[in-house]
């Protein structure tokens, strides 16, 4: 049995002892990937959520731009 | 539950622990509830070597939180999401990513007396729908922390990409 009560009080714990700078450098030290691309096995995908594919590619497979445009390309994997 | 990872030439004794800083779930195991998400995977994604395998394991689910089928773990989860989510945006002005989030979680011991987590999302690629732009059905997965509640670990396929 999970005891959600615990789990919540330790979430709300370290909540209350969050500040403006402390939030703010959290966020720094923990920088998100969400608009990576990723490239591997010849394939892109946005690296953070599942891969869309049948928005990134057109029907011959090849990048779709309207999609591409605006990102930065990194390599690595999903998961 | 299902495990897919390439196919290197053996056959693994246990999962493949996914350690990237982007995995949905964070640090673990990860396991696929059905079998043709497993399959899409390997077709997409465990393709390097032309070919991969999939796994299959039984898992214990008594200590797993359940944000799928359990009501009261997912609006927990939901309710824990939004708390963490509201107080960053309005404290700081940024909404904070999947991977801030979790490692949140993660930095603060959330998940330290669960075994994983069951997890969905939808299965966008129409090309594992029978009904266009209908979500009819979850996309499902785990991540294990801890592996002493797997076990029977073993082969179940091997193919190869048709991607």
């Amino acid at each position: 049995m999970i005891d959600l009560k615990a789990i919540e009080k330790r979430l709300d714990t370290a909540l209350a002892l969050e500040t403006k700078s402390s939030m703010l450098e959290w966020l720094s030290n923990h920088q998100s990937v969400d608009s990576a691309l990723i490239f591997e096995n010849d394939l892109f995908y946005l690296s953070s959520i599942p891969p869309p594919i049948d928005l990134l590619f057109k029907n011959d497979l090849s990048p779709n731009p309207e999609i591409f445009s605006g990102f930065f390309v990194s390599f690595g994997s999903w998961q | 539950m299902y495990h897919t990872q390439e196919n290197r030439g053996s056959i693994l004794s246990q999962p493949v622990q996914c350690i990237k800083s982007n995995a949905w779930l964070g640090s673990g195991f990860y396991f696929w509830y059905d079998l043709e998400d497993a399959l899409q995977w390997g077709n997409l994604f465990k393709g390097k070597t032309g070919s991969f395998q999939i796994y299959e394991a039984q898992i214990d689910c008594q200590n797993i939180f359940d944000t799928v089928f359990n009501e009261e773990h997912y609006q927990f989860w939901k309710t824990q999401i939004e708390k963490i989510a509201r107080r960053f945006y309005r404290t700081t002005g940024v909404k904070p990513s999947i991977k801030q989030i979790n490692e949140y979680f993660t930095e603060k011991g959330t998940w330290k007396d669960v075994d994983g987590i069951l997890f969905q999302d939808l299965p966008e690629n129409q090309d594992y729908v029978l009904v266009i732009k209908f979500w009819y059905r979850k996309r499902i997965q785990m991540v294990v922390f801890d592996l002493k509640v797997m076990s029977n670990f073993a082969k179940y396929l091997e193919q190869d990409c048709s991607v």
